[in-house]
C-alpha cells in the first residue's frame, strides 16, 4: 500500500495572507486539524494545525513551568487567544513541513508521524499538492486490514 | 619555579588562548578546555597520573562531585513543583504589589542560590516569575533582574551556593561552617543593600495593576506540588544533606562525600529513573571544570604558578592588606566580564603557593593551619567574594544571568546588555565597597 492509494484527494488548504482566526474557522467548519498554506501557485509553503494555534495561546516557557495546575484562571490565556486570531497563517505555520509522495510506502508514512510528531502529512507531485494522507488512514488499516491477495502488490 | 622555558612557554600558551577562546563564546566552553586539557597532556606539559590524581596539580574531585551530587538531588527535587510552590506563596504574600515581589522573590532566590547551584535556581525561579508577572499584568524585568543579583549574591553566602567558593573551600581545606561564619553576616548585609538600594532607584518601574490582589488570588501554590509523597523524601534528604554539611568537619568527612550520600539517599528512596535524572546532569558544567583543571595542572607543573606566586608573596610581605583589597577588586573585574570559574581555578593553586611561600613549606605539605594563617584568611575570603558577587557586574558575568537573560528573550521581553549595566554596575561597586571594608575591619 502506498501513500497515493490512502491520501484523500480533496484538501482544504489557507492563503499565507489569512488570519490564523479564519484558519481556526477552516478547521471548525471541516473538521480538519491540519490545514497545508499553498500559495496562488499551488506551492506548499507550511502547514497550520491546531496544536501549532494552541501552543500560540500559552506563554513560550510553558515547558519550564510545566503543568499549569496552580494558575488558576490564568488571564494572559484569554488575551493571547485574541492576539493570536489576529496573526498571519505565514507566522503562525510551520515553514518547510514535511511531505511525502504519491510512491511513499504506509510504513515509512506511518513512521515518518510517529518520529515526527505530525498527524497530517501532505502528498506531492512535481512540487504540487495533489492529497493529504493522515494518521485516520493509517489506523483504518486495523479496522480494515488489506486483503492477503493485495499485500504483495 | 619554571626550569624549562619552553614547556612553561607551551603550557601558558594554550592556557591564553584557550581563556580567550573560552571569553569570545564562539567556541563551547567545555569543547575549549576538554580541547586545552587533551593539547596539554599530548604534550606532557603534565602527566596523566598527575593530572587525573586528586593532589596538587591534578583536577579536584572534591568539587566535581560535590557538584554532581547536588545537582541529583535538585533534579529530584525539582520535579516536585517544591520551588514552584515556594514562589507562588511568596507572590501570595507580596499580594501582588510588585515592590514586595521583587524583594520576596529575590529574598527566595538569595536563599536558594545560597543551598543549590545558581544556574539551577534561576532555571525554576526566572519561568516562574515569567508566569506570575504574566498573570499580573506587570512588567518581569525589573524582578528578572533583581532575581538575576540575588542569586549571585544569595550564592556568595556559603561553600555550596557557588562553585568559586567550591573549588576556595577545597584548596584551602575551608569548611561550610567556616564560610558560614565568615561569608554569611556580610552576604545578608550586602543582599539587604543591594535590594533597598535596587528599590528605591527604580521604584518607579515597579507599579501594580489595580486589580493586583484580586489575580493573585487566582493561582492556586497547593496544586503546584505533584507528588507530596517524592516531595516529603526530598526534603527529608536535603536536610539530612544539610545536617551533614553543618557537621562535615566534626566527621572528618568532605563535602563532596556529603553530596554524595545524600544523592546516592535520595536516588535509592525516591525510586527515581537513574537514566533520566542522568540525562539532567549538566555533564558540560562537570566536564568544564576537569578540562580547566588539566590546564591549570600543566601550570602548576611547569613552574608558572610558582613564579607567578612569587611576584604576589613579593607584594603580599611588603603590604598583605593592600594586596588582599587589590585582590578583591581584581577578581571582581575579571569575573564581570569572563567566567569566574577559569580565574579561580587559576588564582586557587596561586594561593596555595603564597601560604607555602609564608609557611616555608612545599604546597603538598601545607596543613589547614598553614592554609589558614590570619595572613592568608584575608585572600581566601577576598577571592570568594570578588569572584562570585563581581558575576553582578555584567550580563555575562555569571552563568545565571545568561541563563535568566535567555529565558526572558524567549518570552518576549529581551534584558538589553546597557540596561542590565544600568544595575550591574551600581549593585556590583556597592557590594564591593561593603566588602572591602569588611575585609578591612575583620582581617586587617
Amino acid at each position: 500500500m502506498k501513500a497515493g492509494q490512502a491520501m484523500a484527494r480533496e484538501v482544504h488548504t489557507i492563503s499565507p495572507d489569512a488570519t490564523a482566526a479564519e484558519a481556526a474557522l477552516l478547521m471548525r467548519s471541516t473538521g480538519h486539524g491540519t490545514l497545508p498554506v499553498v500559495d496562488s501557485e499551488g506551492r506548499v509553503l507550511g502547514l497550520i494545525t491546531r496544536t501549532a494555534l494552541v501552543r500560540r495561546c500559552l506563554p513560550e516557557y510553558l515547558e519550564q513551568v510545566g503543568d499549569l495546575y496552580h494558575s488558576g484562571e490564568f488571564q494572559p490565556f484569554r488575551d493571547k487567544a485574541e492576539e493570536v486570531g489576529l496573526l498571519a497563517v505565514r507566522d503562525v505555520m510551520q515553514p518547510d513541513p514535511l511531505t511525502v509522495s504519491e510512491d511513499t510506502p504506509l510504513a515509512e508514512v506511518a513512521s515518518l508521524m510517529i518520529m515526527h510528531h505530525v498527524r497530517q502529512l501532505p502528498v506531492l507531485k512535481d512540487g504540487r499538492l495533489v492529497g493529504i494522507v493522515g494518521m485516520q488512514d493509517i489506523v483504518d488499516k486495523i479496522a480494515w486490514p488489506e486483503p492477503e491477495e493485495n499485500r504483495d502488490s | 619555579m619554571i626550569e624549562n622555558s619552553t614547556t612553561a612557554i607551551a603550557a601558558g600558551t594554550i592556557f591564553v588562548i584557550a581563556y580567550a577562546l573560552i571569553a569570545s563564546e564562539r567556541i563551547h566552553r567545555t569543547v575549549v578546555a576538554l580541547s586545552g586539557a587533551a593539547l596539554v597532556l599530548a604534550l606532557r606539559l603534565v602527566d596523566q597520573e598527575v593530572a587525573f590524581g586528586t593532589g596538587h596539580g591534578g583536577v579536584d574531585w572534591n568539587v566535581i562531585f560535590l557538584l554532581l551530587g547536588m545537582m541529583i538531588i535538585v533534579t529530584i527535587t525539582r520535579r516536585t513543583g517544591i520551588f514552584q510552590w515556594m514562589a507562588i506563596k511568596a507572590a501570595k504574600a507580596a499580594k501582588g504589589q510588585p515592590i514586595r515581589l521583587v524583594i520576596l522573590l529575590s529574598a527566595i532566590t538569595a536563599l536558594l542560590s545560597a543551598f543549590l547551584d545558581n544556574v539551577t535556581t534561576v532555571l525554576f525561579m526566572a519561568p516562574i516569575t515569567l508566569l506570575i508577572a504574566d498573570g499580573l499584568a506587570i512588567k518581569p524585568i525589573p524582578i528578572l533582574i533583581a532575581q538575576i543579583l540575588a542569586s549571585n549574591i544569595g550564592g556568595t553566602a556559603t561553600l555550596i551556593g557557588d562553585p568559586p567558593n567550591i573549588m576556595i573551600g577545597s584548596t584551602a581545606k575551608l569548611g561550610f561552617l567556616d564560610f558560614i561564619i565568615h561569608l554569611t553576616p556580610p552576604i545578608i548585609v550586602i543582599f539587604g543593600a543591594c535590594i533597598a538600594g535596587y528599590v528605591l532607584l527604580f521604584r518607579r518601574q515597579l507599579k501594580a495593576p489595580p486589580d493586583a490582589a484580586q489575580r493573585i488570588a487566582g493561582f492556586d501554590e497547593s496544586r503546584a506540588i505533584t507528588d507530596p509523597a517524592l516531595c516529603r523524601r526530598c526534603l527529608f534528604v536535603l536536610a539530612l544533606t544539610f545536617a551533614g554539611f553543618f557537621a562535615h568537619q566534626a566527621l572528618h568527612l568532605e563535602p563532596a562525600t556529603v553530596a554524595l550520600s545524600g544523592a546516592a539517599l535520595l536516588l535509592l528512596i525516591s525510586k527515581a529513573n537513574i537514566t533520566e535524572i542522568l540525562h539532567e546532569i549538566e555533564w558540560s558544567t562537570l566536564l568544564f571544570f576537569v578540562g580547566l583543571f588539566v590546564m591549570v595542572g600543566a601550570l602548576i607543573e611547569t613552574g608558572i604558578i610558582g613564579t607567578a606566586a612569587q611576584w604576589l608573596i613579593a607584594r603580599a610581605e611588603h603590604s598583605p592588606g593592600g594586596t588582599a583589597i587589590t585582590l578583591l577588586w581584581f577578581s571582581a573585574i575579571v569575573s564581570g566580564v569572563v567566567d569566574n570559574i577559569p580565574f579561580v581555578a587559576t588564582m586557587n593553586p596561586m594561593l596555595a603557593e603564597l601560604a607555602a611561600g609564608f609557611a616555608n613549606v612545599p604546597v603538598a605539605a601545607l596543613t589547614p593551619d598553614q592554609l589558614q594563617t590570619a595572613v592568608m584568611m584575608p585572600f581566601w575570603w577576598s577571592l570568594s567574594l570578588g569572584a562570585c558577587l563581581g558575576g553582578n557586574f555584567t550580563l555575562i558575568g555569571a552563568s545565571a544571568n545568561v541563563v535568566v537573560a535567555g529565558i526572558a528573550e524567549r518570552s518576549g521581553h529581551p534584558i538589553g546588555f546597557k540596561q542590565y549595566l544600568l544595575y550591574g554596575i551600581p549593585i556590583t561597586f556597592v557590594s564591593i565597597v561593603l566588602c572591602s571594608a569588611y575585609i578591612w575591619l575583620r582581617y586587617l
